[in-house]
This record gives structure tokens, sequence and C-alpha cells, in this order.
């Protein structure tokens, strides 16, 4: 037996940080000194110092300022791409282990097959053959991501539908619609709460990847993918200028990551398995 | 009398690791509108499936089922409401009391809100419950408060049927005991007909007018309270009794248990009871018995009672 409190830490520290990250990409405008596109051919390369807390870059831009709008970017994909893989992961799983049969087999093997595809590949393609967008990001990662949420949907239904609580509502009558909106969700949610927990740094990282590699979303935006892949060349010189968007993509994920394992422990669950 | 319920030559098998059970196979027995059956047997007997077959969770592979003159084999109907043996799994643990008694009506989509809400506090009334309750997950209930709860969800439907599956045995002595009186005037109150399955003879004694005692999957005793518990005619029925040691010394010389419930997959021949029977003669092994009344209303499938008779 766990502890009652088990994970409670983690779970608020983790809590807390997506707190604050939300709160500063949110707040960008607000927070941020300088406007991030606007150039300082003067102050190019400037370390840390007072009027630019985490220096500028090659053009002179303020890197804080950066870094704040490219943390709309990253939150924005990490959350909408998660909220598309629940929502089509809850639909095919909850359809699949509640029908059974057929449908099972035929929802299932569909899962297997948009598993094997490696979201990373797939944006990299699309973005190749349409115009590089924010929307597109999102969709491609939120379209690839569901599987993982089926199958524990899928699983958790299973063993749920024989319960004894789901032939007493179909003693009263209940149709299968009813049975899981108010029978079967709300008793699956759980695993599903870690698991999308988990899934938004997964896309976060995706995202800054394709961005690195300079399909995603186009500079000017700042993104901490592409605001590291112009930094790349100063590596040497420049510090400040990979390492803070590098930091706050290291911070997103770790607070996610103490956040989902903290509602496991919370949920008292076994480790869930989850895509990278 | 008009019979509410009648069940004829019902049978219910399922294959479970290659091998055929016979969970239910052939019976028959009927029940007039507000009374109460308790069908008695150890587990295994094939007692909580036939509860289940009649209330329409399962549907039979042969015979009819009839209620108030329909058939009705494999159909739900909200006139018989089933309560399950276990309340805890039995209630959704998501859902608040109130929630949960009142979601059949919100299936019925018959009343309003406001009606909706003076209907759960009825109910909640009926089975006794204090309305602190209301707001209350199943998890900060007791195993009483529970199956009262599972009770109201079934009232609620206004069933003329109840069918309760083992309602006390998850509950200690003095709660079980409350819930009997509850399940008595309950049964005055609202005219309703109960099935109650139990392997508890003492439970069916307060509650029942008619007992059903069912072995491997037949019934072989059946007939009125006081039939069944003075002159007990299969050794089966004489056996379950012994069970319950009676404070009277002229009554304690019941023959005690033996043996083990038959294996379902392997139904002896002839009297389904006749390797545990100390009674057994050639005919037992051999032809299964048909019933035999040995007073009026009270049917007995035992060789032995028909020779003792004649």
């Amino acid at each position: 037996m766990e502890a009652k409190n088990a994970g409670n830490t983690e779970f608020l520290i983790g809590i807390s940080l997506i707190i604050i990250l939300s709160a500063l990409a949110l707040l960008a405008p607000l927070l941020a000194a300088h406007d991030p596109y606007e150039t300082d051919a003067q102050n190019w390369l400037q370390p840390p110092c007072k009027e630019h807390p985490f220096g500028t870059d090659r053009l002179g831009r303020d890197i804080f300022s950066r870094v704040l709008y490219g943390a709309r970017v990253s939150l924005a994909v990490g959350t909408l791409s998660m909220l598309m893989s629940v929502a089509i992961g809850f639909l095919l799983g909850m359809a699949a282990g509640y029908f059974g049969g057929v449908l099972d087999g035929l929802i299932m093997r569909f899962t297997d097959i948009v598993l094997v595809f490696p979201s990373m590949l797939l944006v990299l393609t699309l973005v190749a053959i349409f115009e590089p967008a924010l929307w597109l990001v999102i969709f491609v990662i939120g379209g690839t991501g569901w599987p993982g949420v089926a199958r524990l949907v899928r699983g958790e239904v299973l063993q749920l539908r024989t319960k004894e609580f789901i032939q007493s509502a179909r003693m009263l009558g209940a149709n299968h619609f009813r049975i899981m909106l108010y029978h079967l969700l709300p008793n699956a949610l759980g695993p599903v709460l870690v698991a999308a927990t988990l899934s938004v740094p997964a896309a976060v990282m995706t995202e800054a990847g394709v961005s690195y590699f300079g399909l995603g979303i186009q500079p000017p935006i700042p993104t901490w993918g592409n605001m590291l892949r112009g930094a790349q060349l100063y590596l040497r010189h420049a510090w400040w200028y990979a390492f803070f968007p590098g930091l706050f993509i290291f911070l997103t994920v770790f607070a996610f990551h103490l956040t989902g394992e903290g509602l496991r422990k919370q949920l008292g669950l076994t480790r869930v398995r989850r895509r990278g | 009398m008009a019979k509410l319920l009648k069940v004829k030559n019902v049978a219910y098998y399922y294959t479970a690791e290659g091998t055929r059970i016979r969970a239910v196979d052939g019976v028959s027995l009927s029940l007039p509108a507000g009374k109460a059956l308790g069908l008695v047997g150890e587990s295994g007997s094939g007692k909580s499936t036939l509860g289940k077959l009649i209330a329409g969770l399962l549907k039979p592979q042969r015979g009819c089922i009839y209620f108030a003159g329909e058939r009705i084999e494999g159909k739900m109907l909200p006139s018989i409401q089933y309560v399950f043996q276990n309340s805890t799994a039995a209630l959704n643990p998501r859902m608040r009391v109130k929630n949960l008694i009142e979601e059949g009506l919100i299936i019925q989509g018959k009343y309003r809100r406001q009606q909706r809400i003076n209907r759960v506090l009825t109910a909640l009334k009926a089975v006794g419950l204090p309305e602190t309750l209301l707001y209350r997950f199943p998890h900060e209930l007791s195993g009483g408060q529970k199956q009262r709860v599972a009770i109201a969800r079934a009232l609620i439907m206004d069933p003329r049927l109840l069918i309760l599956d083992e309602p006390v045995s998850s509950l200690d002595v003095t709660a079980g005991a409350r819930l009997l009186a509850l399940l008595k005037s309950l049964r005055q109150e609202k005219h309703l007909a109960y099935i109650l399955i139990s392997h508890d003879l003492a439970v069916v004694r307060q509650v029942c007018d008619y007992v059903a005692v069912m072995y491997a999957g037949k019934i072989v005793e059946r007939g009125k309270v006081e039939q069944i518990f003075s002159s007990p005619g299969h050794y089966y029925t004489k056996m379950l009794l012994s069970a319950h040691p009676s404070p009277d010394p002229k009554r304690r010389c019941l023959p005690k248990i033996i043996g083990e419930p038959v294996d379902p997959s392997h139904i002896p021949a002839g009297c389904r009871f006749h390797p545990r029977c100390p009674q057994a003669t050639f005919a037992c092994s051999h032809r299964p018995p048909a019933f035999f009344e040995i007073t009026p209303g009270h049917l007995v499938a035992c060789h032995r009672t028909q020779t003792q008779i004649f």
C-alpha cells in the first residue's frame, strides 16, 4: 500500500510549474520588456544584462521576450494536440471496448497502423507538402497521438463493462449512449488523465524538434525549436542564445512529467505506457 | 388466482473452458402477484442464473417466461427489477446517492426535475434512509445503506416484481435483520412480489410465502413455507434445514450435510442428488424423478418420497 498522500509533492511542484509557465505565456505582452520582433543591430549577441535578462540573439532581439512568446506556441501545440488525441482516443477506445466483436477488431487494427507511424516523420512529410503552419503541426501531432489513449480506454472499458453497475443501469432501461457517458466514461477517466498529462510534453518535444529542423512554425514567429536552430552557429560564443530556450523546453517537459507521475501515484495506478 | 409470473421449462447453458455447464436445466415455477418466493440452494445450484433469466439479463436457450400474460424471455421490463448481490459493485462509484436513485426516472423521461426529486425523497424514505445521505458517494456509505440505495434505485421504477439476490448475505446480523423487516413492510405497502435468492433458509422463512429448493440447475422441491419447513420431502432440503440448528431439542435429529455440491460440468444421471443421498436406491441412479405432490401445493422430485407414500 502506498501512503495516502503519495505523489502529492510531485503533483504540487509539477502543477505549480505548469501554472507559472502558462501564466508567463498568457501574460507575455505584459511581461516582455521588448517587442520579440524588434531587431537592434547595435546590440546583437549581448550577454544577459539588466536590459536583456536572457541576452540578445544574432539580430539583437530580446531572448527573454522571445522565450515568453515561444511558450505560447509550445503550450498551444501541447495542450491542443493533447485534447485532440484524448477526444479521438476516447471515442474509438470506448466504441471498441464497449461493442467488441468485429468493430473492436477493426478499430484496434487501425490503431496499430497509426501506432507504427512516427509522428515526427509524418509532420515532416506533411509540412513538406503543405505550407508549414501552427494548425498543421497541432493536427498531425494530435492525429497520431491517440492510439495510446484508445488502447487505454478500451482496456478500462473491457474491465468495467462486466461490472454489475453496468447491468444495473441496463435494468433501468439505460441505452448505450447513457451507459457510455455516465457509467463508463467517469470510471475510465483516471488513467486517461495521467496519459493525457504525459502526452503534453511529448507533443512539446515533437514541435520543438520539427521547428529545429526548420520545418515547423516559421521564423520570425518565435518558438523554442526555431530559436535553438538559430543558436546553433553561436553555441561557442553565446551560451545564453541556446541555453534559455533549452531550459524552458526542459522545464515544461519536467513539469508535465512530474504532474503526470504525481497523478498516477495519487490515483494508485500502475505505470502507464506512453509514446515518446 | 392469476399468476403474475410463470416460468416454463426454462434452461440456460453456457460453455466454460470447453465444457458445457447446465446452469439452469428445465425449471418451472409460478408466482402470484404480491407474493414472495424464496429460491434456496447451495452455491452453484443455478439460483442466481434463474433470477437473471427472469430479470431478462440473460436469455434462456429453452423454455418460456410469462409476465402478466406476456412472453418476456431476454427482455428487461421496468416492472421487474433486480437487486444485485454485491451492492458495492452494483452502484456506480462516481455517482451520488441522489443521482443513483434518480437514474431510472431520468431514463423514463416522464417527470420534471421537481417531481423527480420528490420521488427520490419518497423512495429514500421508503427504504429508511435519512435525507442527509442524498449527496454522498457509495464509498461513504455502510453495507446496509448501500443495499438500501440499491433497493431504492429499483423501487423508483414502480416494479411489480423485485428479484433480490442474497440481500443480506453481505450484512452483519443486525443490519440484515433490519433490512428483512424493511423488505417485509415494503411488500405489504406496495403490493410487491419478491423472488428472494438466498442460501440462508432462515431469511427465506422470515420473508417468503413459497419456497423452491434448487439443486444442480433443477428444482427438487417446492411448496409453501410452512410445508417445506415442517415436513421437508427431499433429503437435500432436510440437509439444508439441518444447517440451521433448531432451538427445539425434539427437532435436532435432522440429517447432517454430507458430500460436496455437484460439479455442474459432470451432472450425474438419474436423480442429480443420488451420489450424496444416503437413501438412494437403484432407481435413483437411473431415472430422473418426476414431481410428486405429497400434500396439495407441495411438490417433491424424489423417488423415495413416492415409494414411502404408496
